[in-house]
Formats: structure tokens, sequence, C-alpha cells
């Protein structure tokens, strides 16, 4: 977490699907904090993948948590809020893609986002993900 | 699958510290060792050294016949009164004799002259010669200089060189106290074998003098090439070599194979050697060595689609030109492009007559190619090893390693059995040594990995970043599309 807001909120979205009785597919946790630039509610979807990948179980899981988003906050700032789908790989992670994740499109509210993505292990890598 | 020509190359291992840019460092030289990491952390210093090191040691033989077995000798013929021409009686080569015949195990390198044994250790152990070539090759008035900027105790750099086989330690070298002159500790193997092939040549002399005492110049040659055939020339295309080609007439023309140091700017060893390869290179003269002679093919064909031609001027140097498949004229090759620039040098040195046991190294093969070029550059380099050749790059190249574990993937699958169309050639992933240099750090080998390749962890950051900021960029032009339909 080095490097994002310290004003933040971490969900766990296993715990939140279980408790609506949700079960969709979804991402492992969101995170929400306020974007130091401009002043917006940034919401990411975060999910960590090892092992073997499959691009379309990826989409899935954040177009369900971005949606999911959607549902928690206030309808007044919904419009607002910038959606950023996130995935951190494991080494040795397998796509059947051999391109992976990179080009991996999601859409949330008429937008089609990419998905970032970021490596596991390296140092302040979810700020240099969300931040560059 | 083309067969691998196994060269028997000795296991040479170099280590530094304090040197140049590079903290420490152990590098095993495989048929195909790779240098990478970012600018100005020593991989060139690294490549000069390996250069120099050949020089003076006459390649990395497994036994040090080095230049100075010649000196020995020479030494030998002076002393005792002998000319070349003589035959020979003197009371070293009856010793080498009478080992020979004494011998009932393989010939060991005790079993040569005592005085020899001492010569040689004494020429590895020679200041001058290390200091001589190690300041030309890196252009420095003082082997101290190199001390990594930052230290201030000579002590604290030193060079090591061992070569070994799987079976035993050969001999080694341990350079120290720059101060500014060096000293130099060596140690040999007494017990090194002598192979049976270099031992025929001794029996083959013995025989001869059995029967018809020999001239004693005889003896000094089946000694000195006893072991050299494995040694083999070194060859150094360093990275500036296009802009080099580009004004190659005019500098030629100037130096005609030399600086002379103090009279005008001098050139590192690996420039000026590179520029004396190319003034005194003859066309007529090609080397045959078909494996070699095929890769020259498939880079004139299918990477430079024209082929590389020389003609000698009236001041007696060559100048060089490509002609492009289908057009009846070549024109010069510092006229052609960039690519051309690049790539002719390494069709020339190859042309030349650099054949399997010789080093070659080559700094940034992949400059001033297209990615496609890159990657198909990685697979001369493989056909380069599979003949024999020890190839030593440094590169910045994410394609050309990517290739390079590519080809060791085809290895793999080889190796299990597998038939495999996707490259014309591999390589086994024991030839291949990756070497990442970093700033300030250790110089550490980047095992490879079937997933990862060969690739250095920061290629993927710069990748992963540039990747994250276009997607961020994306997303928000896709939130102002989404404000700007709102409105």
């Amino acid at each position: 977490m080095t490097g994002v807001p310290s004003a933040r909120i971490i969900v766990n979205l296993e715990n939140e699907f279980d408790l609506r009785g949700k079960t969709e597919k979804r991402c492992d946790r969101l995170l929400f904090f306020i974007y130091p630039i401009e002043n917006n509610l940034v919401a990411a979807s975060i999910e960590l993948k090892s092992g073997k990948a499959i691009e379309s179980d990826v989409i899935e899981k954040t177009e369900n948590s971005l949606k999911f988003i959607s549902q928690i906050v206030p309808v007044s700032i919904r419009s607002q809020i910038i959606y950023t789908p996130v995935l951190f790989e494991g080494r040795g992670v397998k796509w059947t893609n051999p391109k992976g994740a990179k080009q991996l499109k999601v859409s949330v509210h008429g937008k089609r986002l990419q998905i970032l993505t970021g490596r596991c292990g390296r140092p302040r890598n979810l700020a240099g993900v969300l931040f560059g | 699958m083309s067969e691998i020509k196994d060269t028997q190359h000795p296991k040479v291992e170099i280590a530094v510290k304090n040197f140049g840019p590079i903290a420490e460092a152990n590098i095993d030289l495989r048929p195909l060792t790779v240098f990478v990491g970012p600018s100005n952390t020593g991989k060139t210093y690294f490549a000069t050294l390996v250069y120099a090191l050949h020089g003076i040691l006459d390649g990395f033989p497994r036994i040090p016949l080095l230049n100075f077995a010649g000196v020995s000798f020479a030494k030998m013929v002076s002393s005792s009164g002998y000319s070349a021409n003589s035959t020979a009686s003197d009371e070293d080569i009856r010793e080498l004799l009478e080992n020979l015949k004494t011998s009932d195990q393989s010939f060991k390198f005790s079993d040569l002259p005592h005085r020899t044994r001492e010569d040689i250790r004494s020429g590895l152990t020679d200041p001058k010669v290390f200091n001589h070539e190690i300041e030309r090759c890196f252009n420095l008035d003082s082997v101290s200089k190199l001390l990594k900027s930052g230290k201030t105790d000579v002590n604290e750099m030193s060079i090591s060189l061992a070569v070994s086989e799987a079976s035993q330690d050969l001999w080694a070298i341990k350079i120290q106290n720059f101060k500014p002159d060096i000293s130099v500790d060596e140690q040999v193997n007494e017990n090194t074998l002598i192979h049976s092939e270099e031992e025929e040549v001794f029996k083959k002399s013995r025989y001869l003098w059995e029967h018809e005492p020999l001239p004693y110049i005889e003896y000094f040659k089946a000694f000195r090439y006893a072991d050299k055939g494995k040694s083999g020339q070194r060859y150094y295309l360093p990275a500036s070599r296009s802009g080099i080609m580009e004004c190659y007439g005019v500098v030629a023309s100037s130096i005609m194979g030399y600086a002379a140091r103090g009279a005008i700017p001098t050139l590192s060893a690996v420039i000026a050697d590179f520029m004396m390869r190319l003034i005194v290179y003859e066309d007529s003269k090609r080397s045959n060595n078909p494996p070699i002679d095929a890769i020259v093919d498939i880079l004139e064909t299918e990477m430079l689609a024209g082929k590389v031609t020389s003609k000698h001027f009236a001041a007696g140097y060559p100048n060089f030109f490509y002609q492009p498949q289908d057009v009846k004229d070549g024109i010069r090759v510092d006229q052609s492009s960039s690519m051309v620039s690049e790539l002719a040098p390494l069709v020339l040195f190859l042309r030349s007559g650099i054949k399997p046991g010789d080093t070659l190294i080559i700094e940034e093969p992949e400059a001033h190619l297209h990615p496609g070029a890159q990657s198909d550059m990685a697979v001369i380099l493989a056909r380069l090893v599979r003949a024999g050749v020890r190839v030593i790059i440094t590169t910045h190249s994410d394609w050309l390693l990517q290739e390079i574990g590519n080809l060791i993937r085809v290895g793999e699958l080889e190796k299990a059995g597998k038939e495999v169309s996707e490259l014309p050639t591999s390589l086994q992933k024991e030839q291949v040594g990756v070497w990442h240099f970093q700033k300030g750090g250790k110089v550490e080998e980047i095992p490879y990995d079937r997933i990862n390749g060969v690739e250095p962890m920061e290629y993927l950051d710069v990748a992963e970043d540039l990747y994250n900021r276009s997607a961020r960029l994306q997303n928000r032009l896709e939130e102002v599309k989404g404000d700007s339909e709102r409105e």
C-alpha cells in the first residue's frame, strides 16, 4: 500500500458477497480513496491471479465487482466515481492467451475500460499501477 | 535439426571486483553469453576485458601454452646456441622425449621440461604483458584507472580468471595491486592431462626424433600448436560499428592501421582491431568453412536482401559495397541504410575467417534492426553457437532475449524427442548464460525459466509501466467521453 493515500477503505469482497447472498464471481478486494489531484472518488476492483488464468474469468469477476460498487455508493456521486479495474499477476501466471492480461477490457456504465495490470512482489506496485 | 559442433571449450570463469563500473562479477563464459542491464553498468567493460584476456592468454586453452611458450623455446634456442635450423640435442627436448618414453600413463603438464614449465609460469605472471594489452583495449595510460569510481584503494580491485574442465581445475591467474603496475599470481595444475590428440603430436615428434633428428623448430611447432586448435581467435564488433562504417574510408585512409599514441587521439584496441580487420580484408582470401558460409548466406539472403562485396582501392585498403538482390550496381556501404552498415561488418568478419573455436564479441547486435530483424539476429547467434563459435553479446533488446528464450524452449522440446518447426535452430539451456549488470550491485545470472525465458524483470517493469500509462490515459479518455455524452 506504499504510496496509496492513507485515507482509504478496503473491502473484502468475499465477505461482502457472502453477507449479501451473492453467488456471482467477484474480485478479491475493492479499494476506495480520494484521488489526490482531482478530488474524485476512485473505486478500484483488485483481482489477484496466480497459477492458471483465463481472460474471460477475469473480465467476468471485474465487471461484477465494478457493478457492485455502483450498488453500494450513494446515487449522488455514482457518476463521478473513477472506476479503476486492476489485476495483479503472480510470477509465472499461465494465461490462455499468449498476450496475457494486456489489452483486457471491461464494460461498466457504458464505458469500456482497460484493466490495469501489476506484478506481485514489485516495490510500490499498487501505487505504481494507479498513479504511475 | 542441425548437428551441434562440439568445440570442447574448457570452462572459463572471469571474476572482477571494483572493476570500472562493476562492484563484483563472477561470470562463466558459455557458448552464448549475454550481458544485459541498464547503461553504464559495465557490460562493455566486461566484454572488453574478455577480449583483452583472450588476447593476452592466446585464447583460453586447456594448457596455458601461451605466446610465452614460443618465447620459452626462443630463449632455449638462443641460450643454448642453437638456431632454428639446428638439430635438437638440447636437454629440454631430451627431457620431454624421455618423459614421453617412460610415461606409462597419459602425458601430463608435469611431463613437460622443467625449464619450459617455469617459463610458462613466469610468462603467466609477467605484469608487462597484462598491463600493455589491458591499457590498449581500454585506451588508458594506466590500468589503475580502471578502479571503480568512489573507491580509493587500488588494492580493492582484482581480476581473476580460472580455466577448468569437468574433471579438474586446469589453471588460473589473479591480477591485483594496480599501483600502477600490477602483480599476477598463477596456479597451474601439474596433473593436467595432455589430450590424446595433443599427445599424438608429441609422439609423432618422438618417432621422428628416433628415426631422423628433426630441426629444432619442428619440436617448437609441435609444442606450440599442441593445444592451439581449441583456443581460437578473438573478434570484437563494437557498438559504434555502423558509425565507423560510415566514416571508414576517411579513417582508413588517415590511419591505415593504427593511431600512434600521443601523436593523435588514440583508439581503444576493440575499435582499432575492428578497423584493422576491415583494412586488411581481402575478398579473395575468403575462408572456406561450410557452416559459417551457410550463416553468411542466411544473413545476406534473409536479413540484408543483398550481398556485401569489397573492392580494393589503389591506396591499398578495401572499400565495401552493398548489392541489393536483383540490382545490378552495388552502392557503398556508407551510403546504404544503417541496417546494412550494422550487418556488413558481421558478414565481413564471418567471411574473413571466423571458425569453430573462435570467440566473437558483439556489442548490441540488435542496433539499427527492426524488431523482426532483431529476433532473426537471435537465430543467427544460435546458428553461430551451433557452428562452434563462442559468442558474447551485450544487449538492450527485449525482442532478442525473447527469441533466445524461444530457442531454448525449442531445445527443450528437441531434447524431449519432439520435432519442432517453429524455429530453424535451437539452443540448449546449458549453452546460454544471461548475466544481469546493475548499478552498484553484483552481476547476477538470470536463470532460464520456461515462462519468463531469460528476460530481466526490469524489462517487464518497463513494459508494465508503459501499458498502465496507456490504459490509464485511455480510461481517462473514456471518462471524458462519458462526461461529454452526459452534457
